[in-house]
C-alpha cells in the first residue's frame, strides 16, 4: 500500500481522531505519559483533555482543581499522584534518621560526639546562614538567632501540642534534648538531608504503583494525629505500592490535601516555621518539602522501630501532595 | 447514477489516481461522505480525491466483508480477524493503519476509524519518544528547557 502525503500524518488529523487513538491507551498511565514527550501537540492534548478527562471519572471531586481553567501542570500533577509511586527516594525512606530527624531539628549533640565539627559538609557554617535571610527563622516562637546564640527548643512544640490536644503529646518516645549553649544550628533547605548509603532492593526513583490507584480520605484520617481530622487528605488504599527490602518491608503510599493552604496541617508548620528538607516533591515542581513525622502532625501512637527508624513516616510539599512509607509496627513497641 | 446487478444496487467510485471502483451500494453506505453523495443523487463515478487506488480497494473489500458479516455470511471473529491481520496489520508496525485511518477519517467511516485508531494505539503502545516520532513522522519540537521538564515529569513511567 502507497505511503501517505509527504508532510506528517498525524498533521491531517484533526483533535478528535488524536484523542480517539489516546483514548485507547488509558488503561497503562505510562503510556500517556511516554507520549506527552514526543511533542507539544500530543503533550497539550494528554495534559488539557486525557489526564481531566480521567481524574475527573477516577477520583474524588473534591481533589479537583475548581473551574474550567485550571492549568495542563495541575492535572499532570494529580494524575501522576492517582498512579505514581513516590518511590523509596522521595518517600524519605533514604534519608537518614536514626536520630528520629531530632538533629534536624536542634542541631547535632557535640557532647556525644567530640570528633563532629560544626564545619562538617553537610553543616554550611554559622556565618553562611547569618549571610542567608531566608534561610534564618524570623519567628517569635522559634527565637532562632544564629548570631545571639539563642536557640529553638523542642519542647516549644511540645508545649503547643500539649495545649491542643494533651494526649496526643504524651507518647513521645524520646528523650529530652540536651540544650547546646554555643548555638543550636537549623540545617534548612537544600543539601540538609542525609541520604544513607543504602542498598535497596527495589526501584528507588517514582514509578508506576502496584497495588489500587484509588485515593481515600479514610485512609488519610488514619494517618494524621486527631487535631487534624478536619483536614482532607486522601491517600491511596492501604497497603500503597509494597517495596521489600533487606531490612523490612515498606509500604509506600502517596496522597494531597484538599486546600492544604487552609488546612491545619498546613498553619501548623508555617506558623512554627518549620524548616523544610531537601527532599523533592515527586509530584510537582516543589524541590522542598516538611516533614509531618517531626512536625508532630501524624498519630503519635505510631513510634519508632529499635534502629530509631519510624514506623510511619510522610512528608509534605507546599502544594499539600504527600509521599510517605508505613513500616509493620514493632511487636512489642 | 448507478447500475442495476440483479437486485443490488452498485455504485462506481473513482480514486484519487484515476482508477475506478464498483461496490454495493448498502456496502458503500458505510461511509458518510458517499451515503451523503449518493441521497443527493450525485452523478457516478463518485470522486474520492484523497483516496488513492491501493487505499481504496482495501477500503471497499472492507466494505464488503462488513456486508458479509452483517448478511451472516462470515462470523464477527472472522471479520475482526480480516481486519487485524489484513487490513491494518496490527502486528506490523510498517503496517497500513495510518494510511487506513486517513482514508477512513475522509470516508467518515466511524467504524474504520476506530479499528485503525485500535491499531495505531497497539503499535505505539511500547514504542520509545523517538520510535513514536518516525512513526508519526513528526520531529522533536520542544524547546530545550521545556523537553527537559517534561521528560522529567514523566521519567517515572520508563523505568
Amino acid at each position: 500500500m502507497s505511503k501517505i502525503l509527504s508532510h506528517s500524518p498525524i498533521s491531517l488529523l484533526s483533535d478528535d481522531i488524536v484523542l480517539n487513538i489516546l483514548g485507547k491507551l488509558e488503561a497503562d498511565p505510562r503510556d500517556w505519559a511516554r507520549l506527552s514527550c514526543v511533542s507539544l501537540r500530543l503533550s497539550f492534548l494528554i495534559r488539557t483533555i486525557c489526564f481531566p478527562s480521567l481524574c475527573c471519572r477516577s477520583l474524588p471531586s473534591d481533589l479537583l482543581p475548581p473551574g474550567a481553567g485550571a492549568e495542563g501542570d495541575v492535572w499532570a500533577s494529580l494524575h501522576k499522584l492517582s498512579v505514581c509511586c513516590p518511590g523509596l527516594l522521595h518517600a524519605g525512606v533514604l534519608l537518614e534518621n536514626s536520630d528520629f530527624g531530632l538533629e534536624r531539628e536542634i542541631g547535632p549533640d557535640h557532647s556525644l560526639d567530640p570528633s563532629s565539627s560544626a564545619d562538617s559538609p553537610s553543616a554550611p557554617p554559622v556565618s553562611s546562614i547569618s549571610s542567608d535571610p531566608s534561610l534564618i527563622s524570623t519567628s517569635s516562637q522559634d527565637q532562632l538567632s544564629v548570631s545571639s546564640g539563642s536557640c529553638w527548643s523542642l519542647f516549644d512544640d511540645l508545649y503547643f501540642d500539649t495545649v491542643y490536644d494533651h494526649s496526643e503529646a504524651q507518647n513521645h518516645n524520646f528523650s529530652a534534648p540536651t540544650m547546646d549553649p554555643g548555638g543550636a544550628r537549623f540545617r534548612l533547605g537544600r543539601g540538609s538531608c542525609k541520604k544513607r548509603k543504602k542498598q535497596s532492593v527495589g526501584p528507588v526513583d517514582a514509578h508506576l504503583a502496584s497495588g489500587s490507584w484509588n485515593l481515600s480520605r479514610e485512609q488519610g484520617n488514619k494517618l494524621l494525629a486527631s487535631r487534624f481530622r478536619g483536614d482532607c487528605l486522601y491517600i491511596c488504599n492501604w497497603p500503597g505500592c509494597v517495596h521489600a527490602e533487606e531490612k523490612r518491608k515498606y509500604m509506600l503510599f502517596r496522597g494531597v490535601f484538599k486546600n492544604f493552604k487552609r488546612s491545619r496541617v498546613w498553619r501548623t508548620i508555617s506558623d512554627s516555621n518549620r524548616g523544610t528538607i531537601g527532599l523533592d516533591c515527586a509530584f510537582c515542581a516543589c524541590r522542598e518539602t516538611w516533614d509531618l513525622n517531626s512536625s508532630f502532625c501524624l498519630r503519635s501512637f505510631f513510634g519508632f522501630h529499635d534502629d530509631g527508624e519510624p514506623v510511619v513516616r510522610a512528608y509534605v510539599c507546599e502544594n499539600g501532595h504527600v509521599s510517605g512509607a508505613w513500616t509493620e509496627r514493632p511487636m512489642y513497641a | 447514477m448507478e447500475t442495476s446487478t440483479c437486485s443490488k444496487k452498485i455504485v462506481q467510485l473513482r480514486s484519487s489516481d484515476g482508477q475506478l471502483f464498483e461496490v454495493d451500494e448498502e456496502a458503500a453506505m458505510s461511509s458518510e461522505i458517499l451515503k451523503n453523495m449518493i441521497e443527493m443523487g450525485m452523478p457516478s463515478p463518485l470522486p474520492l480525491y484523497e483516496v488513492d487506488a491501493t487505499t481504496l480497494a482495501m477500503i471497499v473489500e472492507s466494505w464488503n466483508r462488513r456486508l458479509q458479516e452483517k448478511r451472516g455470511e462470515i462470523t464477527e471473529a472472522e471479520l475482526e480477524r480480516w481486519e487485524e491481520e489484513e487490513l491494518l496489520k496490527s502486528k506490523e508496525p510498517d503496517g497500513d493503519a495510518i494510511c487506513v485511518l486517513l482514508a477512513a477519517n475522509y470516508l467518515e467511516d466511524e467504524h474504520l476509524i476506530d479499528r485503525a485508531g485500535e491499531a495505531i494505539a497497539h503499535h505505539i503502545k511500547d514504542m520509545t519518544v523517538e520510535e513514536v516520532r518516525d512513526y508519526f513522522e513528526i520531529e522533536n519540537d520542544f524547546e530545550r528547557e521545556e523537553e527537559e521538564k517534561v521528560f522529567q515529569q514523566n521519567a517515572w513511567a520508563f523505568h
